[in-house]
């Protein structure tokens, strides 16, 4: 089933022109920055901007910070709520049930569908950041945040990759509330914007000192955590936490839905 | 055969299960953190010789600090305000009182400190700049001072155990920490306490509060998260300045060390009843324990500046017959008032009316 | 268990306040083709997914070939095909790349014969040579054989069919019919629902009526419609033969006689013996229409006072 809804997932048209919409903001800025050759003020802008228009190297990790904060979840929110009720809107659910498919084994196929397509996602925007980023701006070792020596070509690699990696997994918490809602409602359009009013709450709660104490819950408390990995050494202590916060929440918002999709009357 | 509602039932089992879960995950660190802790058999003594002999003790860690005092402040002062008014997330790597580094880490830059023995080398991310200059001690207070090792150290260093009392234990940083009151004994304190959790094995303080008189929370605290008592390795506390860096040769670098170089006259021997202090020449500083007054010379552009800013700050009380500002942040009072030939800044965490007695005794002492 | 192919015991089915189905006993035996019968909104289709294990009994039981669902419904449903509420696929793939993956998804699919399966069942339903047009190009007709196609990818022992002649011409109905009667010949139980009660009496062997959520009839058309004991006389001379037979005359319409009674030939013998010409001389039976309106309200499509009874 999984193999089915991965195959499902890479022949729609739909995904690509997702990434593609997705890829096409940090390149603009790439271009917009090449051309006027005014980089944002230091210290301010996405993570790691301000250093791209003297290192190419840098961009893939600074097209990551653009997408992060809300192209890359609104698209994930996008193909995890239409999981479960993009299907039932075209009644094509009701026939996958009769196939039959385990309603479990169908959310656990959904997830790893939404998971597949954000890892691709974000590998595309790197490696397409990383050939804009060196054609336009040249290329030079990669600094770390620390100052310090630069880093050697394996070790820029490997960060890079795991920043990607790590992008991709600060995904999952927004995957899996939309998936949970997308098995409430019959409307993915529905469960896109109920996932995207949970990030939103999230971002507004952090910026609040009154909301302190819930900090270490908000499923985007921890995203930015990827500049840790360009730190010397790195500083894990975020990264390992933000993995398990994600994992939690995909862990308990996956039980719920399962809990409601194994118990529902599929009418649609 | 016929069980009526048995959807539901089922509906109501796989929920309960969901709702498990998610209860045992919300109670688990509230229940962590309650669990008992068994208090360290280690006499007080032994504990605060412990602590006052830890400055060789190396480490390294990750520590975080926040502080609730709003410091008027200027731009050359404006770390200050951060400091002591903000949230502070710090690694530290220490080899030894000469041999460190501590990176200020905030979510998108790092703000770094590498000491070695004839200096230390400053970096900032954001600015791409690296600075280096030869006086790292003649400094206002920075990042490093407020690790809880240094700032715990330093705040129980002229303690004396008559001042002290016991605390409860508490786990912090994954380890077992004794606890130590601090009550400041002199009249004019605006501190009321000072409580700190050491490792009774190295002496290192773990966590430091700060509380002022009639507080609900505390002015300042400073914790360690992660800690490992062990030498760091050589190279991760030295600096070498990336390429296109900017870099920059900084020996007078901030307000206090303007100061220095206007020099401070004469001081008396005592402020206000506190005993000059023979330490590390920050300021004309006074006091024991958490019990501090400074008096600075306010000169060059900056010193006027914050002059005026602490003039114009909310809540200020202004005394037009000696051409005094007062103000009271938390624990902190500063006072900006003129003695014979200049303006002098006193702070510290005494009351307002002690800072006043400090530049009348100040001004008496310079006629 | 039981010999049965489809078994429910006062199922029932209640959305809030609403008794959408109320306990019914169905049961379809193998080789039958079932025809389920009710006006729309009578709980046709909440039954037909109870029987599929979507929609969650409130209570009663189904067996469905034998595996109580939805408990154990995995292990039947790999050995039926289905057709509810109209024909659903993904409108940007072709009508084989629907099938391909619709024979992927669940158990029972293995891969090396995946093509010939699916070639099989497009040729089942005519659409072999549809080619790579996106369904969503499709027209309805064409919609409802793919639909079929992936009701038969498995060759299943039971076909559950809703409407399966919803927006065809009346020669793909016709080619529906003749296929359902081959692959029932072939040993398929059908399970047909439908409110065509032309379309159920063409091919039909038994039937069950549901009005209003209950099972009001449950039978075989061959004994639903015996003949009722009464004769159907046509005459030119209908005023001379109802004075005749005096009292024994049931209905009259024209030249229509329903006569209660002896037998046709001794009718007969009657009426010529008396000089009254007869042109039409046969025996009542009952036509479906008439057993089922008869017997059942109207539908809750009809929002007038009738209705709301």
């Amino acid at each position: 089933m999984i193999m089915v809804e991965l195959r499902k997932m890479l022949r729609r048209r739909r995904t690509w022109v997702t990434i593609a919409l997705l890829d096409a903001l940090p390149t603009l800025v790439a271009v917009l920055l090449a051309t006027t050759n005014l980089g944002p003020q230091p210290g301010t802008g996405p993570a790691f901007l301000s250093a791209v228009l003297s290192n190419g190297n840098l961009f893939p990790a600074a097209a990551l910070a653009i997408v992060l904060p809300l192209f890359l979840p609104v698209a994930v929110a996008v193909v995890a709520g239409d999981a479960v009720a993009g299907e039932a809107q075209a009644g094509t659910l009701r026939y996958l049930l009769i196939r039959p498919v385990g309603r479990t084994r169908l959310l656990v196929a959904k997830l790893v569908s939404v998971v597949a397509f954000t890892l691709i996602a974000v590998v595309v925007v790197a490696v397409t950041a990383y050939f804009v980023g060196t054609h336009l701006f040249g290329s030079a070792p990669l600094p770390t945040v620390s100052g310090g020596p630069t880093l050697s070509p394996a070790q820029a690699t490997l960060r890079t990759g795991l920043a990607i990696l790590y992008v991709g997994l600060s995904m999952l918490g927004v995957a899996a509330v939309a998936l949970l809602l997308s098995t409430f409602v019959d409307s993915p359009l529905a469960a896109t914007l109920g996932a995207l009013a949970v990030l939103i709450a999230s971002t507004v709660l952090l910026t609040l000192d009154a909301a302190h104490a819930l900090n270490p819950y908000l499923p985007t408390r921890y995203w930015l955590a990827f500049v840790d990995l360009f730190r010397q050494p790195i500083l894990w202590r975020d990264l390992v936490r933000g993995v398990a916060l994600q994992v939690v929440y995909v862990g308990v918002l996956l039980l719920a839905a399962w809990a409601n999709f194994t118990t529902k009357d599929v009418t649609s | 055969m016929i069980r009526p509602y048995r959807w539901l039932m089922f509906a109501v089992g796989r929920w309960s299960v969901v709702m498990g879960v998610l209860a045992t995950l919300i109670a688990l660190p509230a229940v962590i953190s309650r669990l008992p802790v068994a208090d360290p058999d280690v006499p007080m003594q032994a504990l605060l010789a412990k602590v006052q002999a830890s400055q060789r003790v190396p480490y390294s860690g990750f520590a975080e600090s926040l502080g609730t005092v709003a410091v008027p402040t200027s731009r050359s002062f404006a770390s200050l305000t951060d400091l002591f008014g903000g949230h502070t997330r710090m690694r530290v790597w220490r080899r030894g009182p000469t041999d460190w580094r501590v990176d200020t880490v905030d979510p998108v830059g790092e703000h770094g400190t590498y000491r070695d023995a004839a200096g230390a080398w400053l970096w900032d991310f954001a600015d791409h700049r690296a600075t280096r200059t030869t006086q790292p001690d003649i400094t206002l207070p920075v990042a490093a001072d407020l690790l809880p090792a240094e700032l715990g150290r330093r705040l129980l260093s002229e303690a004396t155990p008559a001042e002290l009392h016991r605390l409860p234990a508490r786990r912090i940083a994954g380890r077992t920490a004794a606890g130590l009151r601090l009550h400041p004994t002199d009249a004019d304190a605006t501190i009321d306490r000072v409580d700190t959790w050491i490792d009774p094995r190295s002496g290192l303080p773990l966590r430091v509060e700060i509380w002022a008189k009639k507080a609900s929370q505390p002015a300042f605290q400073s914790t360690f998260l992660d800690l490992r008592v062990a030498l760091p390795p050589a190279g991760i506390t030295r600096f070498e300045p990336p390429v296109g860096a900017t870099l920059s040769n900084d020996n007078v670098r901030d307000v206090g060390q303007v100061a220095l170089q206007y020099g401070f006259g004469g001081l008396p021997e005592r402020l206000a009843g506190l005993p000059l202090r023979d330490d590390a020449p920050r300021f004309g500083s006074y006091g024991h324990g958490p019990t501090l007054i400074a008096a600075v010379p306010l000169a060059g552009e900056g010193g006027f500046r914050l002059a005026h800013r602490i003039e114009d700050a909310p809540g200020v009380v202004v005394d037009k017959q000696d051409g005094s500002s007062a103000l009271a942040a938390g624990p902190l009072s500063l006072l900006v008032a003129p003695v014979s030939d200049g303006i002098w800044l006193f702070t510290g965490t005494v009351t307002v009316a002690a800072l006043r007695r400090a530049a009348a005794e100040l001004r008496a002492a310079h006629r | 268990m039981s010999d049965s192919v489809i078994l429910t015991r006062a199922l029932t089915k209640r959305f809030g306040s609403l008794t959408a189905v109320d306990a019914v006993d169905l049961d379809v035996r193998p080789g039958d083709i079932y025809g389920f019968l009710g006006p729309n909104g009578s709980g046709k289709t909440t039954t037909v997914r109870m029987l599929l294990g979507l929609v969650l009994a409130t209570s009663g039981s189904v067996e469905l070939l034998g595996e109580p669902v939805p408990r154990r419904a995995k292990r039947a449903l790999g050995r039926v095909g289905a057709l509810v509420e109209g024909p659903a696929a993904y409108g940007d793939l072709s009508g084989r790349a629907n099938l391909t993956l619709a024979d992927a998804a669940g158990p029972g699919g293995p891969r090396p014969t995946r093509k010939r399966r699916v070639d099989e069942a497009l040729e089942r339903v005519g659409l072999s040579e549809v080619g790579r047009r996106p369904v969503k190009a499709y027209s309805l007709g064409m919609r409802q054989r793919l639909g079929l196609a992936a009701a038969l990818l498995r060759r299943p022992e039971l076909l559950v069919l809703d409407e399966p002649t919803n927006g065809l011409d009346p020669q793909g109905i016709h080619e529906v019919r003749a296929l359902l009667i081959e692959l029932n010949a072939a040993g398929t139980t059908v399970f047909l629902s439908s409110h065509l009660l032309a379309e159920v009496e063409q091919v039909c062997g038994r039937i069950g009526v549901l009005d209003e959520g209950r099972l009001v009839l449950q039978d075989d058309v061959a004994a639903l419609r015996a003949p009722t004991g009464n004769t159907v006389v046509s005459t030119p001379d209908a005023d001379r033969a109802v004075s005749l037979l005096d009292g024994r005359v049931a209905a009259r319409d024209g030249d229509r006689l329903v006569v209660r009674g002896p037998e046709p030939a001794d009718l007969n013998a009657l009426l010529v013996g008396e000089g009254i010409r007869v042109t039409e001389l046969i025996l009542e039976r009952r036509t479906l229409e008439e057993i089922v309106l008869g017997i059942t309200g109207p539908g809750s499509d009809r929002v007038d006072g009738r209705a709301a009874r």
